[in-house]
């Protein structure tokens, strides 16, 4: 049986990520200063040449917000988009399922979509997709069943829970230690939970991920109980204590040990 | 002086001959006289770059043989042939006790870079339909502590020393199972509990005996183990030799299957390349048993991992495995095991969390591509 939880019906019809949370300028009339948006996904269908600006609400939409975003001109958005070339573009909302209906209100009106998500289908209803394909798609909805969601296909975000952000970062130690690196830095930590996807990373949002990987995980870490003891911070870079000499191994083997029962246990959550 | 291929070969088949004359004189091995047994391991990347040197340790000398292929493993008390096949794998031939040498292989095992090769049942019944069945093993328990006084000297060996809690076995209708039957009935014998009711999820294969032949009518009687350990009775190491190899391609074959059909990627442009792995399970397994046992960073399953509960039945986990060093992520359900391999890490990895599923939780598990189903 296939793994309902994973169809790939959006990818079938040529979604592909463009960019994650770019920062990007929008002309306000009257004001010499731009306005910015910052849509949380940007996905292309190249062979339409065709972009779509997701942003992710849990909430409600903010009338200002969505105002800037109305004001996406092809032109400006050709003028800083990596996509090239760009017929069309659309602005389109994305809640989970309990958010539909204050969202729907503040959408009411404009041609913009909204895309909401439950544990059995991810439709839309509102505004029509331009693309049609992806009108065709999602105006049914794709049925999920009930299926577990997938969790892994991208890592955390900024608005992740601070759970989420301690065990990527945990793992990411894993990865550093068996590596034996002494010292890392933030960016080298961020590397190794987005892997494969650091390179779709604006610059603006590595630099958030960044203060989101110290402060809300490898501080909280380098306090924690056990792994406290491990876990320190010289200058602006991380280390780990054990790790040099060449006896690694040892090491190695107690902060592994040290990351897993502790983590696991949830005792870092009670300490810090 | 350094061991040539071809005395490698006469002592082999040397010890083979006096292991085959015995049992059939006497029923038994003479005093000095062992069966051989080769061990078939995975080198991951960074090892098949100076493959002696990821074979040498603290205890273990390795001397280059007469080709770039071939070298001696000797320790205290112990030496071993290893012969290089593939590029990625190297075949140990011993004729040291069982114990011994498996003692050997476990030391040998304990670090990053090396991995047996892990043959569950499904694999272990093709190997089987090679031949002509002659026997099996069956091992089955709910407790992954490893109650053979040789396990637990790797164990030490590896990171997380405290054994994995006991699973609820009390909940499953076979708590543990054990069994070794040997006879030209023995195939029948297995489907007979393998398709009982109750058995049905209980009888994981820990061995197949078989009787393999080539065209010229030589015959050998080998014994192949779930941890990739062939024990060779006949008169022909070039056959035993020859159904090793046919092993290891069999298994190169499931490698591929996942290292490239299932391996995720992200395309320039992109979009999300590969498929996750799926084990399906009944529904009714517990989820804190798996990530318990699987996830503690001991032996066999060598994953070290991060839980997060996401509901009370679903739980999410960021593992790393200590084998090759890297990232791997799960889900954890009562009815699916869901991994994400990322391109570039080892497929021995789901091997290995097959097989041993298989041995602890449920023996007819398989892993399939989460995008289509097929098996793998």
């Amino acid at each position: 049986m296939p793994d309902r939880g994973w169809p790939r019906t959006l990818s079938n019809v040529g979604w592909e990520v463009s960019v994650i949370e770019p920062k990007w300028n929008v002309d306000v009339p009257g004001q010499q200063q731009p306005g910015t948006i910052l849509p949380d996904l940007v996905v292309a269908i190249r062979r339409d040449e065709h972009l779509i600006l997701f942003e992710a609400k849990v909430g409600t939409v903010q009338t200002e917000q969505l105002d800037r975003y109305l004001l996406l001109t092809l032109e400006k958005l050709m003028s800083q988009s990596p996509e090239q070339p760009i017929s069309d573009f659309q602005i389109a909302y994305a809640a989970t399922s309990e958010h539909e209906t204050s969202c729907l209100q503040s959408l009411s009106g404009h041609p913009v979509p909204l895309v909401t998500f439950s544990d059995d289908v991810v439709k839309s209803g509102n505004a029509a997709f331009s693309h049609q394909p992806t009108q065709d798609i999602l105006a049914p909805g794709i049925q999920l069943n009930g299926a577990r969601v997938p969790q892994h296909f991208i890592p955390i975000d900024t608005d992740s829970s601070d759970e989420e952000v301690l065990q990527a970062v945990g793992q990411a130690l894993i990865l550093l230690a068996v590596e034996e690196q002494q010292t890392f830095s933030d960016d080298d930590v961020l590397r190794k939970v987005f892997g494969d996807w650091y390179r779709f990373l604006s610059s603006q949002y590595r630099t958030e991920l960044r203060t989101t990987i110290r402060s809300r995980g490898l501080s909280k870490l380098a306090h924690a109980n056990v792994l406290g003891t491990y876990l320190f911070q010289s200058g602006g870079d991380w280390g780990i204590r054990g790790l040099n000499g060449g006896e690694n191994a040892n090491g190695i083997k107690a902060f592994i040990t040290a990351v897993t029962r502790e983590m696991q246990r949830g005792q870092f959550i009670l300490d810090v | 002086m350094a061991v040539e291929r071809r005395e490698m070969i006469e002592v082999l088949n040397a010890a083979m001959a006096n292991a085959a004359d015995d049992l059939t004189e006497d029923q038994r091995l003479r005093f000095g006289h062992k069966l051989l047994k080769t061990y078939a391991i995975e080198l991951d990347s960074p090892a098949r770059t100076d493959w002696l040197a990821a074979l040498a340790s603290e205890n273990t000398v390795v001397e280059p043989g007469d080709d770039n292929n071939l070298a001696t493993l000797t320790s205290p008390q112990f030496t071993a042939f290893a012969d290089r096949i593939e590029d990625r794998f190297v075949l140990v031939h011993s004729l040291e006790t069982a114990q011994s040498s498996d003692r050997f292989i476990d030391g040998l095992l304990g670090g990053t870079g090396l991995d047996r090769l892990w043959l569950g049942n499904q694999t272990l019944e093709t190997i089987a339909g090679w031949g002509t069945f002659r026997g099996f093993g069956s091992r089955f328990d709910r407790k992954v502590a490893a109650e053979d006084a040789e396990r637990e000297d790797a164990e030490e060996a590896e990171v997380g020393t405290e054994q994995p809690p006991e699973a609820d076995a009390m909940n499953h209708p076979v708590q543990s199972l054990r069994i070794r039957l040997s006879g030209s009935e023995s195939r029948q014998l297995l489907n007979v509990l393998k398709e009982h009711r109750l058995l049905r999820h209980s009888v994981s294969l820990s061995s197949v005996r078989m009787r393999y032949r080539d065209e010229g009518g030589q015959v050998i009687t080998d014994e192949v183990f779930y941890s990739g350990r062939v024990t060779a009775r006949g008169n022909s190491y070039e056959l035993h030799r020859g159904l090793v190899g046919r092993i290891v391609d069999a298994y190169t074959l499931r490698l591929a299957s996942i290292e490239e059909e299932a391996a995720l990627s992200i395309t320039d442009e992109g979009g999300l390349m590969g498929s996750t792995v799926v084990i399906q399970l009944n529904g009714e397994t517990d989820v804190d048993s798996i990530v318990n046992t699987v996830f503690s960073g001991t032996q066999p399953f060598r994953l070290a991992g991060i839980p997060l509960k996401l509901s009370d039945d679903y739980v999410s986990v960021r593992a790393v495995d200590l084998h090759s060093g890297s990232p791997l992520n799960f889900e954890i359900a009562p009815e699916l095991v869901r991994a994400y391999v990322p391109a570039g890490v080892c497929g021995n990895t789901l091997l290995r969390l097959e097989t041993n599923m298989q041995q602890y939780f449920d023996a007819a598990v398989r892993l399939e591509l989460g995008t289509t189903g097929a098996l793998i």
